[in-house]
């Protein structure tokens, strides 16, 4: 699904919008809230109507009603369209798919990434991170940021790990070099 | 198996492994320094960006920032963005809600901000007097 306020591409269980923060109703509650104000205004139509009805009765009963009486008829049954007109619900909105042309990704959380790995794990791999990273926020259709996001992805956590496993390799090395001491 | 980081027990933990993990590393960080010199600088002898900011978070952990600065000026400088960052999806975790805001980058910021890498890595190889200062 995606973010009724944003647009961005959510989980299908999201509560909130990751991007935003928007708060995200299901789709039941949404549909639910449709079909009460549907129901709201129908019944609220009618009851227009009935007034109408009412009030052009009365003044039938007046005699100064020639003109009116015309009119009213003819706004009547325009009213009942109006009735007829909201009972198919409007599309949520939240089916809608982004728009086309503009690139919907969010660079930012892999520009940090990047960097972190550039200074602290690797540099060469963080450099390729934050080249791919450069070409998601450069590309113009969705399906090449989405790719270059994916490169980007895949080159910072191999550049995370190989930090990890050296740093963790100096440890060990550190605690042996501690141990052995003793000997 | 997948870890549901909405789950209670997820946020338990992160929200107190984490500070642990941190102030573990700090702590040893004081006393023994970085055990992990740069091995990009070890196989190459060339300065990486990153080269010196062991010794910068050792002398920053000791409140000599000046010192930190003459290791490496852009661990000082970006480090603390990024460890707001990195807070802000630690609060996101433990908290449940995204509350710290944070820049969007657009695609030209983000190309400067890899320019003045790229030149910092050339500048501070440079072994010429007001360039090592940048990687003493």
């Amino acid at each position: 699904m995606y973010c009724t306020k944003c647009g961005a591409p959510l989980n299908e269980d999201a509560k909130f919008c990751t991007e935003c923060g928007a708060a995200m109703e299901t789709e039941e509650k949404v549909e639910e809230a449709v079909e009460e104000k549907v129901e709201e205004a129908v019944e609220e139509k009618a009851e227009e109507v009935a007034e109408e009805v009412a009030q052009a009765e009365v003044k039938e009963e007046t005699e100064e009603v020639a003109k009116s009486e015309e009119a009213q008829a003819q706004e009547s049954p325009v009213q009942e369209q109006q009735v007829d007109a909201p009972q198919t619900p409007p599309q949520p909105t939240y089916t809608q798919t982004p728009p086309q042309g503009s690139v919907n990704v969010n660079t930012t959380p892999f520009l940090v990434w990047s960097i972190i790995n550039l200074v602290l794990c690797c540099f060469p791999i963080g450099i390729v991170g934050l080249v791919f990273t450069l070409n998601a926020g450069k590309a113009t259709d969705q399906a090449a940021a989405d790719e270059a996001l994916k490169k980007a992805k895949t080159f910072n956590l191999i550049g995370t790990i190989t930090g990890a496993v050296i740093f963790l390799v100096y440890i060990l090395i550190i605690a042996g070099s501690v141990l052995s001491m003793g000997y | 198996m997948r870890i549901d980081i909405k789950s209670k027990k997820f946020r338990w933990f992160v929200g107190i492994a984490v500070p642990i993990i941190v102030l573990g590393l700090a702590a040893f960080l004081y006393v023994y320094g970085n055990p992990v010199p740069c091995y990009f600088r070890r196989w190459t002898g060339i300065n990486c960006p990153g080269c010196g900011s062991g010794r910068a978070a050792f002398d920053i952990v000791h409140f000599r920032f000046l010192e930190a600065m003459g290791h490496n000026i852009m661990f000082v400088i970006l480090m603390p963005f990024a460890a707001y960052y990195l807070l802000k999806i630690y609060l996101f975790i433990v908290i449940g809600r995204d509350v710290l805001p944070f820049f969007n980058f657009s695609y030209r910021q983000m190309r400067v901000i890899f320019i003045i890498i790229v030149a910092f890595f050339i500048l501070r190889n440079i072994p010429v007097k007001p360039f090592n200062l940048l990687s003493q």
